[in-house]
């Protein structure tokens, strides 16, 4: 690269930066190879991945947008563009990325999972409406600051153990808040764990509520972040339902 | 109780190699002691370990009662930074304090080479 900056090398490089953790070095030697390169769309694709990385969200749409303009079947670009749309609650949107993406890769099972998934965060939120109160997605509950299950339930072994780990989340709540202020962190936002047997998602959709999802054994942390993402909408619309009621 | 040996300021050393990281603690998981530390200018130590450990334990209550045993690895992510903590041997937790754009796939990495390696 130094050599020949505009060496087509710099797609290799910017892939080999972003797997190490350097996401600054990723973004600065990948923007500069798509601006020498604007017509490699596989660098393009990768462009937004390493600007989704470093949270720059509307940028990493842009690139993404503009990438399908060029090469509608670019899975990579439709993948980032669902998340996107997922992320930012349009699930109509989402699920249409999805579909391109698995009309060009039917097979790719990150795909088809976070497209069932999304199917179904998708139809209970459509049937809110009707019920007159948001529905919560399955193995997720919401609970107030004083330990008690709002909505939603939890299952182990077929008991419902809500009321216990809704009184235990009280404890996790504040002992995250003291902990995240003794280091200058700032107030924390979710806490992730992960075992042999599962993993948890906890956070606060309100400043009154506790959200927590469970995974089973095997679940992607990411994929749960993202259910906690989508739940964490239909939690805010529940209290919103609640307190109006 | 501490029951496996282990290069603790070798594991320090390498976790805190990884851009991102912060600092990184290696505490008792019962009573928060401090058993080794590689931590920033500034940071009560004996505090982070103390809480570290409160936090593990109040987290484990919950997902036992979720069917799920005490977890191996949990993430608090925070507006300014985050805070990890993984069991590093029987009786010891690794805490490690990062930025919000640690590679916190990394951090595992780091931790079972040095464990595999011991």
């Amino acid at each position: 690269m130094e050599a020949n900056p505009a060496s087509l090398s710099f797609f290799e490089l910017g892939g080999l930066l972003r797997q190490a953790g350097d996401l600054t070095g990723a973004e600065r030697v990948v923007a500069g190879g798509v601006a020498r390169h604007p017509g490699y769309v596989e660098a393009r694709s990768l462009y937004g991945e390493v600007l989704l990385d470093r949270g720059k969200l509307r940028d990493a749409f842009r690139e993404w947008s503009e990438v399908i303009e060029t090469e509608p079947r670019d899975i990579g670009a439709r993948k980032g563009l669902g998340y996107l749309f997922y992320k930012g609650g349009q699930l109509e949107e989402a699920l249409e990325q999805l579909e391109m993406a698995l009309s060009i890769d039917p097979m790719d099972e990150q795909v088809r999972q976070a497209y069932s998934r999304i199917r179904r965060d998708l139809e209970s939120f459509q049937f809110a409406p009707q019920a007159g109160i948001a529905a919560i997605p399955e193995d997720t509950m919401l609970s107030d600051p004083r330990g008690r299950p709002l909505t939603g339930r939890l299952k182990t072994h077929g008991r419902d153990v809500s009321e216990e780990v809704a009184a235990y989340l009280v404890g996790v709540s504040d002992e995250a808040k003291r902990t995240a202020r003794m280091l200058d962190l700032g107030e924390w936002s979710w806490i992730m764990c992960e075992g042999e047997k599962g993993c948890m998602h906890v956070s606060l959709p309100t400043e009154d509520s506790t959200l927590v999802l469970v995974g089973e054994p095997g679940a992607r942390p990411a994929e749960l972040e993202l259910r906690a993402d989508s739940a964490g909408r239909m939690a805010r619309l529940w209290m919103d339902d609640s307190r109006a009621d | 109780m501490i029951v496996v040996p282990i290069n603790f300021e070798h594991l320090l050393q390498r976790v805190t190699r990884i851009r991102g990281v912060v600092g990184a603690v290696v505490l008792d998981d019962v009573d928060g002691l401090v058993v080794a530390e590689s931590i920033m200018d500034g940071v009560r130590v004996n505090a982070v370990a103390a809480l570290t450990a409160s936090m593990y334990g109040r987290i484990s209550q919950a997902t036992t009662a979720a069917g799920q045993g005490a977890p191996d690895f949990v993430q608090m992510r925070a507006e300014k930074g985050v805070l990890l903590a993984m069991r590093a041997t029987e009786g010891t937790i690794l805490a490690v304090i990062g930025d919000l754009d640690v590679n916190v796939g990394l951090v595992k990495i780091e931790l079972r080479r040095v464990l595999d390696t011991q």
